[in-house]
């Protein structure tokens, strides 16, 4: 009797606290009518910026994947001296705030002799679309670089000893054999970065600004329809952004397996 | 029915802990206690009054000081809030919130007037918009017409967000340069003290802010004045608004500001506003 007692107080928090997210996210989808939301989404401003954050997602985000899959695998794999302090160095921006590496990525980029030698052969990070991808990039790969060593650590290395012992290299190994146990992992992976690319703010704001259709992903949008007062088209980019979100917890909870975000 | 008794008075207790709770944190909003933040704990709530200004990003070096100056004098608390003016005025009418309220020009305080915001309101100084560019002037720009040449970046208001950026594509537009200028811009800002940011790192080659936004900065970045008859001077309104917790120091402050402000406002580089 006692513990049924416990049990509906503990069951009363979970739905208190769902009752609030629930509200919360509400209260984006009643600030508009279903007429006027088909309106914003189809004006040039949020068709601009979903298609810029959806080219910008991508392309970060295969970067990513490029770099997480041979890291994530050292990591899980291999013994190097100084490899705690590297796995270390590499989750920082985790623990960054968006924004101040936003902060350092403009000065790294501006008037610095890499800044410089960059911009002869013609590549600008500052206040351009390449910006965008550079921030969504350094902000999101610690992420991947996670998921996909908690993949491979997963993945039991006897049966890359058999395949080697029956005539692999090294690398049909990784291709036949590692990879494809790694799929879920990788669909993961891959969902969880393409969604944080999609959201990232603080970075991308510092290093490529906010610049009405150049550099307005979906959620500079928000940020600069908010503070010029056109709510509507705020909330149109909004609900989209939640939309994005839904779907990668999705794919995380289906295949994600013990890969956690945090 | 003991049992019954205890599920009961759980769940009440816990009802009552979740209501406490958030009522404790949306508590901050209401009329009352926004009035009597403080920002230390030893005075009580009764003998500090604060009011909350919303002031243009740009001009938060000459306000800080007269918010000092009106702390040390009346004893009320200041609190600003910096941002673009029009981001300022779409926080007030979300909030319909604070005080006072200061943009960068007198538009700004007209259209607040008109949804019904302001009760009363008063001119400062005068504004003057300038070109701004880094030390030595790299891109070599002496004029409006250069910031059209080829390979001169440049930073501009955002004009949904900042004053300077609704004034610098007006006098763009009004020179035939808006659309070519277009082309060279680099970026836009929320706020003017970003594009000074901006200038003076060298992350562009020439930007429209205000004249006295680079007051004392000479070492890192050179005005170039606009020519009087292609430029367009604006001047500086304060205004008290309908919905001030404290009408008659809201008051006091917008008559401050308008009188020993403008001595401060001109120590800052602005040029001074002398009529009434």
């Amino acid at each position: 009797m006692e513990a049924r007692t416990f049990n509906q107080f503990t069951g009363v928090s979970v739905v208190v606290m769902a009752a609030f997210i629930v509200a919360v996210i509400g209260m984006l989808a009643i600030q508009t009518t279903p007429a006027a939301l088909v309106t914003n989404l189809q004006s040039a401003e949020i068709l601009f910026s979903i298609r810029l954050s959806l080219l910008t997602a991508t392309v970060s985000s295969i970067m990513s994947m490029i770099v997480a899959v041979p890291t994530g695998y050292a990591l899980a794999r291999t013994e190097f001296p100084g490899k705690s302090f590297a796995e270390t160095i590499v989750n920082v921006p985790l623990a960054l705030p968006p924004l101040v590496a936003g902060v350092g990525l403009l000065l790294f980029f501006g008037h610095t002799p890499i800044g410089d030698v960059l911009n002869r052969f013609g590549i600008e990070f500052v206040f351009t679309k390449s910006g965008i991808v550079m921030a969504q990039f350094l902000i999101n790969v610690p992420f991947a670089i996670r998921i996909m060593r908690s993949t491979f650590d997963g993945i039991n290395p006897r049966y890359e000893h058999v395949a080697k012992t029956l005539g692999y290299t090294h690398a049909e190994t990784f291709r036949k054999v590692t990879l494809p146990m790694a799929k879920n992992g990788f669909l993961a992976s891959t969902a969880i970065t393409w969604a944080k690319g999609m959201g990232e703010f603080g970075a991308v704001l510092m290093l490529a600004g906010a610049t009405r259709m150049k550099t307005e992903t979906l959620p500079i949008a928000v940020f600069l329809n908010m503070s010029s007062g056109e709510i509507e088209l705020a909330i149109a980019a909004a609900i989209i952004l939640v939309i994005v979100s839904f779907v990668a917890l999705y794919v995380l909870e289906r295949f994600g397996g013990d890969a956690t975000i945090y | 029915m003991a049992i019954h008794r205890t599920r009961r008075q759980v769940l009440a207790a816990a009802g009552a802990g979740i209501a406490t709770g958030f009522a404790g944190c949306s508590g901050g909003s209401t009329a009352e206690e926004s009035t009597t933040i403080r920002t230390t704990g030893t005075t009580s709530a009764a003998d500090t009054i604060s009011i909350l200004v919303y002031s243009g990003a740009g001009l938060k070096k000459p306000m800080d000081e007269i918010g000092a100056e009106f702390e040390a004098e009346t004893g009320t608390e200041v609190q600003y809030n910096y941002a673009g003016s029009n981001t300022l005025l779409s926080q007030i009418e979300l909030n319909k919130q604070g005080d006072v309220y200061m943009p960068g020009a007198k538009y700004y305080i007209d259209t607040a007037d008109e949804k019904g915001f302001i009760a009363e309101k008063k001119l400062v100084a005068y504004h003057t918009p300038s070109i701004i560019v880094p030390e030595g002037n790299p891109a070599g720009v002496s004029s409006l017409s250069d910031l059209t040449d080829e390979g001169v970046d440049v930073a501009l208001g955002d004009p949904g967000a900042a004053a300077i950026g609704r004034l610098g594509k007006k006098i763009l537009e009004q020179n035939g340069l808006y659309e070519a200028v277009q082309q060279n811009v680099a970026t836009t800002a929320g706020t003017t003290n970003e594009l000074v940011v901006y200038t003076a790192q060298e992350q562009v080659d020439a930007a429209i802010t205000w004249r006295a936004d680079v007051h004392g900065m000479d070492e890192k970045v050179d005005r170039v004045p606009i020519a009087e008859a292609k430029n367009i001077i604006k001047t500086i309104p304060i205004g008290r608004l309908e919905f001030a917790t404290h009408p008659e120091v809201a008051g006091e402050f917008v008559d401050f500001v308008a009188s020993e402000g403008r001595d401060i406002f001109a120590a800052f580089g602005y040029r001074k506003y002398e009529g009434e």
